[in-house]
């Protein structure tokens, strides 16, 4: 049989505001600072998982996307864990954590490398706190890409559903730059059809991934 | 003692970030790991180097490690004993 995928839940979070299926469901003002944002998000949704203060910006940011998605449709007992993939992309990796380690190593007078940092100078990171918060034990992988391309999310994530490698997919971009001043996040949930409960789905495809996308580049022209 | 009981606070919870701990939920007796603050082996790391960089001490023999970090008491103590600022 071949299946008919879907986008059945999607999230955008950018220029201070967070869209669940296109709904706003939380908005700071624009002069916030990302670190604050996210806490204020979290705190806003209350969300109890202690380790996330001890998370960087960018597995913050993952984990509050993938967080409020599957508080909306948990895919999580939905299906059995290793057949829920996680596939994120972003263009700056963790370069802002990177840059935190850094500092902290490049004087040679006051070498102090900080351990709580360093476990997050890698963008897989992230997959890992969305996989631990889940018990998601399916397929991972983060790629890097200069922009958002929903060719290589979707080209990929068809691949995993076709070969039966998964059922359901949390894909997405989660991007947060050098300085840490700039973010977005574009996540959304991929399930059959005949799974999904709500009729505000699309079809999986380049396409409506994009399209999904680009209201985050509506969101900057509307703030 | 106390003093230096209610500095070390603050440096955890500020160097763990310990966002929903406030000051007085640390006791200073409770264990550190596993119960009391629940903290784990990245945690543990950043207290050794906690003590290296705003006290200039390092545990030698990992088997006082154990000793050493079971409470903010037991900790504070063994700075008393050892810092020689």
């Amino acid at each position: 049989m071949i299946e008919n995928y879907k986008i059945s839940n999607s999230i955008i979070i950018g220029q201070n505001k967070i869209l669940l299926d296109g709904e706003a469901v939380f908005a700071e003002e624009q002069d916030v600072q990302l670190p604050d944002f996210l806490k204020n998000a979290y705190r806003n949704f209350e969300i109890k998982e202690p380790k996330f203060f001890k998370m960087d910006l960018l597995c913050k940011l993952a984990f509050l996307s993938a967080e409020l998605l599957l508080q909306k449709n948990n895919i999580a007992e939905k299906y059995v864990k290793d057949e829920i993939a996680v596939i994120l992309s972003g263009a700056s990796s963790c370069l802002n954590i990177d840059l935190k380690h850094y500092d902290s190593i490049v004087d040679k007078e006051n070498y102090f490398p900080s351990p709580a940092v360093f476990v997050y100078t890698l963008p897989n990171i992230m997959l890992g706190e969305i996989c631990i918060r889940h018990k998601i034990t399916g397929e991972n992988i983060y790629f890097n890409s200069q922009k958002f391309s929903p060719e290589l999310l979707h080209s990929y994530g068809i691949a995993i559903l076709d070969e039966k490698k998964a059922s359901a997919l949390i894909l997405g971009w989660v991007e947060v730059n050098l300085a840490g001043t700039v973010f977005e996040s574009f996540v959304c949930l991929v399930e059959n059809d005949h799974s999904i409960n709500n009729n505000n789905f699309v079809n999986f495809e380049t396409y409506n991934l994009n399209k999904l996308y680009q209201n985050l580049e509506k969101m900057k022209w509307t703030s | 003692m106390d003093e230096l009981i209610n500095k070390l606070k603050s440096e955890i919870i500020e160097v763990l970030k310990l966002e929903d701990i406030e000051h007085d939920d640390i006791d200073a007796e409770a264990p550190l790991f596993q119960e009391g603050l629940g903290l784990d082996s990245i945690d543990a790391l950043e207290l050794i180097v906690l003590l290296e960089k705003n006290y200039g001490l390092r545990i030698e023999d990992s088997k006082d490690g154990r000793k050493v970090f079971f409470s903010v008491k037991s900790l504070a103590e063994y700075i008393r004993l050892h810092n020689k600022g």
